[in-house]
């Protein structure tokens, strides 16, 4: 720690003395002269020179009161308008009663009676105070956010309740500014840059607390916190921020944005009051023509909504709110489509909201890892269910699941789906595996490597939503797969212009260099299907069958494919 | 012993207090009686009561009395007490005191 080797050159500590009178300066000098480094002053003007001088060097300051120049009440309010000497102590010198409770009042951290009794009780009272702050400093420096010098997020929150407490009828909003792109922006231009654009946005924050009554703090990477008094316009820190930015950083475009959550009643804590101005902040991200959101009402209604859900869903599993629909694949290179398989998708019947679309939680559960849950339940739903089918029909239908990002992190994914089909006495490959394009945009090598393993156990994979990501083609050639689904977009649009039709034939081509099957997604009409056929599509699926269906209907299904096979 | 030492405690000196506060340092505690002596404010008091300037008299003779009770050489710092007390109630001392002041101040110096 840089304060700490300058706090202790030639491993002593550095005092200073200030007194007018060279016997007493020797006297204290002489107590001290064996465990520090001693710095003389003989007035007060000196005694602050000095102290500006040394300001990372010195441990404490004994100062006399009554001195030409400048006395030593003023060497204590000078040192008090500079943060960096505000915190080097001062034991105050006096051989005046009443100025001993005096000094304190004034900041002294002690103060020694003249004459000078005792040097051993002299000697061990400074060196506790030194001590006692050093040790104070060590804990400040948690306070402070190294780089920006802001409240760390802790101690931000600490304050906030302290001007709660005693501002009890001011009207404080909670603001999170958050950088877009930072992570993009350290890499682009390096991290002092990086460093410097949070510097300068701390400043313009910091500046905008102390003009506003409130406090700024900085809490991970790229977020800070603003708490101040209620302001109706917004607009100006916005333009602070950005002007600030621009004229420091005039290459970079910086985006910041600011989610703000006016709080109208105490009754919102003080995390949440931050945690709402995040949400706020969070529904501009990359919106680089806005730059400030208040959490509303409406906002206010989907985040209790999502809260919800998300409170919900372990009871949700257990009473079986979640259905497992499947929609029949069917194989259309034969004469007639022939069933060759279903997709499980997974519905929520909310037992107060009713029928929930998948959009609605999906990707809620996939940003917070809760979508682990739901995937396990329908693959152990789909597991069992086609050795059901297998038992009363004698009919496989191979049925595929849905694997999230999260999932394919897992390591023990490849175990548990292999005890799964085992447990279900199901083939491994009659349990399909879908995985998504999008999957793959962070961190490829270890998704790659979790669907090389899956496919070596002996799973057959699919890659789902093929052609709405990016890196597609790249990809391809890199991940093993036995099935590319081709995005029910590509099948909407087909009938718009012969463009769009060849595009399916060109991916039609590569799945078929690549020795891969194609299953289009969102057939509707005849005429779709006849178009893929020719095309060389192997299968589809889509309304034009079937949509998705409760299991009891799918067995309809099931039956009249084998009345049809007869 | 130190002779200075041993002259001082024969003028009044409390030498055992003082020397404690030198840590026990004969050596310290003579050059210390030395600088005292030699001290500008025995002159700046002088002129500023001459000048009745009672706030700037107060002041030299506050740092005297403070150094000489810290060296505890008696009568001296006693006197000095005296006039200090004297200027801090915005009165000037009169000149048996001054005289006083100055005849053990020049006392001492002998022993230099």
């Amino acid at each position: 720690m840089e304060t700490e080797l300058e706090l202790f050159k030639d491993s002593k500590r550095t005092m200073l003395i200030v007194d007018d009178e060279e016997v007493n300066r020797l006297l204290l000098g002489n107590i001290f002269s064996n465990d520090y480094n001693i710095l003389e002053a003989e007035d007060g003007e000196e005694a602050w020179s000095l102290i500006q001088e040394n300001k990372g060097l010195l441990s404490i300051v004994l100062l006399d009161l009554m001195m030409p120049k400048m006395n030593g009440f003023d060497v204590i309010k000078h040192m008090q308008s500079d943060p960096a000497t505000e915190q080097i102590p001062v034991i105050v010198l006096t051989s005046e009663k009443s100025m001993e409770v005096e000094s304190l009042r004034l900041g002294a951290a002690d103060f020694i009676s003249k004459p000078y009794d005792m040097p051993e009780i002299i000697f061990a009272r400074v060196d506790r105070t030194v001590r006692f702050f050093e040790h104070k400093q060590i804990i400040s420096s948690v306070e402070r956010d190294e780089l920006t010098g802001l409240y760390t997020r802790r101690f931000f929150l600490k304050y906030c309740e302290l001007i709660d407490r005693f501002h009890m009828e001011s009207e404080m909003d909670g603001i999170v500014a958050d950088i877009d792109q930072f992570g993009l922006l350290t890499e682009i231009y390096g991290n002092s840059v990086a460093e410097g654009v949070l510097k300068s946005l701390s400043d313009v924050l910091h500046i905008y607390a102390g003009q506003h009554g409130g406090i700024a703090g900085h809490g991970e990477g790229d977020v800070f916190y603003l708490y101040v008094t209620r302001s109706d316009d917004y607009e100006k820190l916005t333009k602070d921020i950005n002007e600030r930015l621009r004229a420091d950083f005039p290459n970079a475009n910086i985006h910041v944005r600011l989610g703000i959550f006016k709080r109208e009643s105490k009754s919102v804590g003080l995390v949440d009051v931050f945690q709402y101005a995040k949400i706020a902040g969070d529904t501009i991200k990359d919106d680089y023509q806005t730059s400030l959101a208040i959490y509303d009402q409406q906002l206010r209604e989907t985040t209790l909504f999502k809260q919800r859900l998300i409170h919900d869903i372990n009871q949700a599993l257990e009473t079986e709110q979640f259905v497992v629909y499947y929609q029949p694949k069917y194989a259309i290179k034969g004469e007639r489509p022939v069933l060759c398989g279903a997709e499980a998708l997974v519905r929520w019947i909310h037992k107060d909201f009713g029928f929930l679309t998948p959009d609605k939680y999906i990707s809620l559960f996939e940003q917070n890892g809760l979508i682990q849950l739901v995937d396990r339940f329908v693959w152990k739903k789909a597991a069992f269910q086609v050795k059901d089918w297998e038992n009363r029909f004698g009919f496989t239908i191979p049925v595929s699941v849905n694997a999230s990002r999260i999932d394919l992190f897992d390591p023990q994914l490849s175990d548990t789906l292999t005890e799964l089909v085992e447990s279900a006495g199901i083939e491994k490959k009659n349990l399909h595996v879908e995985i998504t394009e999008s999957a793959y945009s962070e961190e490829q090598e270890t998704m790659i490597n979790a669907v090389k393993k899956l496919r070596e156990s002996g799973f057959i994979l699919e890659m789902d939503d093929f052609g709405t990501g990016y890196s597609a083609l790249n990809l391809l050639g890199l991940i093993p797969l036995d099935v590319l689904k081709l995005d029910m977009s590509f099948v909407g649009k087909m009938h718009l212009s012969p463009e769009n039709e060849k595009i399916i034939e060109i991916i039609m081509n590569i799945a078929s260099v690549l020795q891969v099957e194609v299953n289009a997604e969102g057939v509707e009409t005849e005429e779709q299907l006849e178009k893929l056929k020719t095309m060389g599509c192997d299968m589809v699926q889509g309304f034009y069958f079937s949509r998705p269906v409760s299991a009891e209907d799918f067995e309809e299904l099931i039956k009249k494919e084998q009345e049809a096979g007869k | 012993m130190n002779e200075v030492i041993e002259k001082a405690r024969a003028i009044g000196a409390d030498i055992e207090t003082g020397l404690k506060r030198c840590a026990g340092k004969e050596d310290l505690y003579a050059m210390l009686i030395g600088t005292a002596l030699k001290d500008r404010n025995f002159e700046v008091l002088k002129e500023k009561v001459l000048a009745k300037d009672v706030e700037g008299a107060f002041e030299a003779a506050h740092a005297l009395k403070g150094v000489l009770s810290n060296l505890c050489l008696y009568p001296l710092a006693d006197e000095l007490d005296e006039v200090t007390e004297v200027l801090r109630a915005k009165e000037l001392p009169d000149e048996k005191d001054m005289d006083a002041i100055e005849r053990q101040r020049e006392e001492y110096m002998k022993i230099l």
